[in-house]
């Protein structure tokens, strides 16, 4: 029997991609399509998904249903989905860990079926949470933004 | 201080044997059997002459764009470049940025056969890149002349940068200083020309007999002030120390 899979998808602030040179941002559809052709690569389907809203992470409603579907794993569009202001919600990311065990990430192609990789993983998070809480002044973000780079 | 990290500080730059030579002969002759997989032409003895001859296999322009994408996605499929060329430099990489490290995830491939038309335009990678990353360029061939790439160290590029900034019309002006001040970098296989990314650089059309394939790859601290790169997607950490460890684990369970 196919894994179900349940998708974490992100509903961003503005229709305008993040991303240079990409005209706007997914639409809930293309979402939820790019999760279910990882889905079936990962050899399951997808059952459910959740929405997280960019910048607030993932309410715990969502979480509970989450729990309800006891999927064999969780599918995310993006880590950003569980960042609330400038930091990722390493809690959430804890206990979405300890319901399904297996963590996809599309874009930033990621997926953790252990808890070594799980783990590293954490470090990871956790460093770039302090460095982006550090950086998080204006005036960091218009030096390196700025355009007389060449 | 190490002379070479004096000289890195005060130019901006410094050509640097590895630190495991069979480590890095390893990773070049890895990269070699891929890129012949990709073309499905056997190698022959000699990892050098291969490199060097890759455009008998590859015609410039975009089948040699296509080529080095394709060789892009199975080394970062296949290899871990990032820790091998770390390790391949560990001494003078580990003084840079210390031993909790973030690895930039996928390493850039360029392939310029003899005559490629795309050479690489002048720029700088800070801004928007992290000024406190260090990239590793690393030919795999020897380079040397236009097969090489073109620097200017921390003195030329500040100069270049005030020219600009004060006559930013003057198009031959700053082109006429470019020419004054830029350095075609000489870097035989081996070594790796370790750059900061506040130095302006490019390529030029490569006017040898042979074809340079060569690596960029960035690496920095894992706390270090980042770039406008979101680091989920570019970097990856490579190493961490235990004191590190210890303290996101303490900082995790208790905080």
């Amino acid at each position: 029997m196919a894994e179900r899979y349940v998708g974490v998808l992100l509903e961003y602030a503005s229709a305008t991609n993040p991303e240079p040179g990409v005209a706007r941002a997914p639409t809930h559809g293309e979402q939820v399509r790019a999760l279910d052709r990882f889905a079936e690569r990962l050899g399951g389907r997808l059952i459910a998904s959740v929405t997280a809203r960019q910048g607030a992470g993932l309410e715990r409603a969502a979480v509970a249903d989450v729990e309800a579907a006891q999927p064999a794993g969780l599918l995310m569009l993006t880590i950003d989905a569980l960042r609330t202001d400038r930091t990722i919600d390493v809690d959430m990311l804890d206990r979405l860990w300890g319901i399904a065990g297996e963590i996809g990430l599309l874009i930033e192609d990621e997926h953790f079926v252990d808890d070594a990789t799980f783990e590293d993983y954490i470090v990871m998070v956790m460093s770039m949470n302090h460095v982006r809480a550090r950086d998080a002044s204006p005036d960091w973000a218009a030096f390196v933004g700025r355009s007389d780079r060449s | 201080m190490d002379a070479t990290l004096a000289g890195f500080e005060a130019q901006g730059f410094a050509i640097v044997p590895p630190t495991d030579r069979a480590r890095l002969d390893r990773l070049r002759t890895s990269v070699r059997d891929l890129a012949y997989e990709i073309l499905g032409v056997a190698p022959g003895d000699h990892v050098d002459a291969d490199l060097d001859r890759l455009h008998e296999h590859v015609e410039p322009g975009d089948p040699a764009t296509t080529f080095r994408l394709a060789l892009t996605r199975v080394m970062s499929e296949q290899l871990d470049v990032g820790r091998e060329v770390f390790s391949s430099f560990e001494s003078q990489l580990a003084s840079l940025v210390g031993v909790d490290v973030l690895a930039q995830r996928v390493p850039n491939v360029v392939f310029q056969p003899p005559g490629d038309p795309r050479p690489t335009e002048l720029h700088r990678d800070a801004p928007a890149n992290s000024p406190y990353e260090v990239v590793v360029w690393l030919p795999l061939v020897d380079c040397a002349g236009t097969k090489s790439m073109y620097l200017l160290d921390r003195s030329a590029s500040s100069e270049v940068l005030d020219f600009h900034r004060a006559h930013p019309d003057d198009a031959d002006g700053f082109q006429r200083l470019l020419d004054e001040r830029a350095v075609l970098m000489d870097v035989p296989y081996g070594h790796a020309l370790l750059f900061w990314p506040g130095l302006f650089h490019g390529s030029l059309v490569n006017r040898e007999a042979d074809s340079r394939l060569s690596l960029n790859i960035r690496f920095k601290h894992l706390f270090a002030p980042l770039g406008m790169k979101d680091p989920f997607r570019y970097f990856t950490v490579l190493h961490t120390s235990p004191l590190t460890r210890l303290g996101l684990a303490f900082e995790r369970a208790e905080g």
